[in-house]
């Protein structure tokens, strides 16, 4: 798995390329671990080729939330594949933050 | 040379019967042929001879007359020359036309060149003087006729001696050559006799070569059969023994086969029905663990619900704290403006007393007001005690927010991770029923194979039967070869009896060579 993550004006965007399996977890927390959340006030993750996401990476996705809503900042998960964005819309995710699909 | 004479003798034992019987007659053909050959050549060499030898005397013969002729020719002449009454001279003057001419430029040369060769340069040297006597001829008649009788037939006769016996001498020396040469050249009756002589030698001496050749290979190959056979008699009485024994091992091994696939079909039966258990046990973990990824999703859907909420708690209680601050604030004004309210009744008494009488109502106004004030501060004070109790309550209700925002970090990444390891049970418990299924048929196939072995096993002993029956066949059939080798007092005794009384230097599995080629 890949992440290629881009920072401009308080707002991230992180491209995930590959399966989000448990080892694609840890390195998407890694990848959060290094994002200045303080100075952030939009987080959006896109998952155009990710295929499959576990429940792993479905909890860093959500303490991710939970940091930026916490310091009043908004997390958006974009261009999700139609398996992914069913998984979202079945957790009720999608009544949490704006999930749209790809 | 004696190591190409012992791997001669190493090809042909390796060469089969069919081969050595067919090299044995080849042979003898051959040298057959041979002495066709020779017989053929030699009596040719004979015929050609004689029909030299009959050449040789023709040619001489023909050689001869020539001779004579010209001999006749210049007496001729001579008398032309010497008798008075003679007045034309009939002679042949073209040396083409005469005897000797018509022979020199005809066949008959060519024929006698053939016959030997060498002959051609002595002929070639020939016709030049043959020419000069013939033209000899001429030269005499033309001065005969052209001068008067007396001093013509002088001078003709002057050209005889001096052109004409010259010419014929020379001629008839070459003549004499030419006969020599072709006498010495032709082969004479004797050499033709011992050459026939020698044609018979030869045709004789192959022919008795030929018969003890043919009589040497009829002996080697009755001898060497006979060996074979009788060695093959003996390797076959020896493989029909160890057939027998064979059979009889391969009898027991077909019991203990047969003894040992019953165990085996009983163990597994019992493997069948632990894997049956083992099956229903991990189907019943299937569901389970099917069920738990269904209560899984459920408690993500609710986790997520649940950090929306504590994250909006965190926020409310954030704000409160702040809050907190700003009421602070309000109550310490309130403080402050009560203050200055006590210093301003205090002010309004003193300036009532100084007014006397006057100022008595406004001294009653200023002591409420004085009064109010001191309440006003008091319940300011009370309010900040109550607020700064509250506010410590909400600091520590944050910090347990706190507390409950990094426990939940902990129980969210925990619970989630806890996902994702019981939908890799569940594979693995899936992929486990398709392994114990593929094991299941492959125990299911196992007992029909064992059944099978069970089966062939009988069917095995059956045949080692068989071949034990079949042995005691072969034996008998080796007493007839050995009879059919030896003859009717065969006895196998001489042979040997079985395996250890093989005869030393044989090897025991010498290739059998008989069908092969």
């Amino acid at each position: 798995m890949e992440i290629a993550t881009e920072q401009s004006n308080g707002r991230a965007r992180l491209r995930i390329k590959g399966n989000i399996d448990e080892k694609g977890a840890e390195a998407l927390k890694a990848e959060i671990g290094r994002l200045n959340l303080e100075s952030l006030s939009e987080v959006a993750i896109d998952l155009r080729e990710v295929k499959y996401i576990g429940s792993s990476g479905i909890g860093k996705i959500l303490l991710l939330y939970k940091h930026l809503t916490a310091k009043d900042g908004a997390l958006r998960v974009e261009n999700a594949s139609a398996n992914v964005y069913e998984l979202f819309k079945e957790l009720k995710l999608d009544t949490i933050f704006p999930v749209t699909a790809g | 040379m004696e190591r190409k004479g012992s791997q001669l003798l190493q090809l042909l034992h390796d060469f089969t019967v069919n081969q050595r019987i067919t090299v044995g007659f080849a042979t003898v053909l051959a040298l057959f042929l041979l002495c066709g050959a020779v017989s053929h050549f030699g009596i040719g060499s004979i015929t050609d001879n004689a029909e030299e030898a009959i050449g040789g005397v023709s040619l001489d013969g023909v050689l001869a007359q020539k001779e004579a002729d010209h001999l006749a020719w210049a007496n001729s002449v001579n008398t032309f020359l010497l008798d008075e009454r003679v007045e034309a001279l009939k002679v042949q003057t073209d040396d083409h036309q005469c005897g000797l001419g018509k022979w020199l430029y005809g066949e008959g040369r060519t024929k006698a060149e053939k016959l030997v060769p060498t002959l051609a340069p002595m002929l070639k040297e020939l016709e030049a003087p043959h020419q000069r006597l013939h033209q000899t001829a001429i030269k005499i008649d033309s001065l005969f006729r052209e001068a008067d009788p007396a001093s013509g037939r002088a001078a003709a006769k002057t050209v005889y001696l001096e052109e004409t016996v010259p010419a014929l001498t020379e001629v008839q020396g070459l003549f004499k050559k030419i006969r020599e040469e072709a006498k010495g050249q032709i082969i004479s009756d004797e050499a033709m006799l011992a050459s026939a002589r020698r044609t018979k030698m030869a045709g004789a001496a192959i022919t008795t070569i030929a018969v003890l050749v043919g009589l040497a290979i009829s002996y080697s190959l009755a001898t060497g059969l006979s060996k074979l056979l009788g060695d093959r008699t003996q390797a076959i009485r020896d493989s029909a023994c160890q057939v027998a024994a064979a059979a009889g091992e391969i009898s027991r091994g077909s019991q203990l086969l047969s003894d040992g696939a019953s165990e085996q079909a009983a163990m597994i039966e019992e493997s069948s029905s632990s894997l049956a258990e083992v099956s229903a046990m991990s189907k019943k973990t299937t569901e389970l663990t099917e069920g738990s990824e269904q209560l899984m999703k459920e408690n993500i859907t609710r986790s997520a619900q649940s950090v929306k909420s504590l994250a909006e708690l965190t926020k409310t209680i954030s704000k409160i704290e702040e809050e907190s601050g700003q009421i602070r604030q309000i109550i310490t004004t309130i403080d402050a403006i009560a203050f200055q309210t006590n210093l301003l009744a205090l002010n309004a008494a003193v300036e009532a007393a100084r007014a006397g009488e006057a100022g008595a109502g406004f001294a009653v106004v200023a002591a409420e007001v004085k009064n109010l004030a001191g309440r006003t501060g008091e319940a300011a004070h009370n309010t900040q005690g109550l607020l700064d109790a509250t506010v410590n309550r909400i600091t520590s209700c944050a910090k347990a927010v706190k507390a409950i925002n990094d426990d939940f970090d902990a129980i969210v990444e925990s619970a989630t991770i806890i996902g994702d390891k019981n939908a890799t049970v569940t594979e693995a418990s899936r992929q486990q029923a398709r392994s114990i299924a593929e094991v299941s048929k492959a125990i299911e196939d196992s007992s029909q194979t064992t059944q099978q072995i069970a089966s062939t096993a009988e069917e095995s002993a059956a045949a080692s039967e068989e071949l034990s029956a079949q042995s005691e066949e072969m034996k008998n059939v080796v007493a007839d070869l050995a009879r059919l080798v030896y003859g009717p007092k065969a006895d196998l005794d001489q042979l040997g009896d079985g395996p250890a009384a093989r005869r030393p230097g044989r090897p025991a599995k010498t290739p059998l060579l008989l069908g092969r080629g």
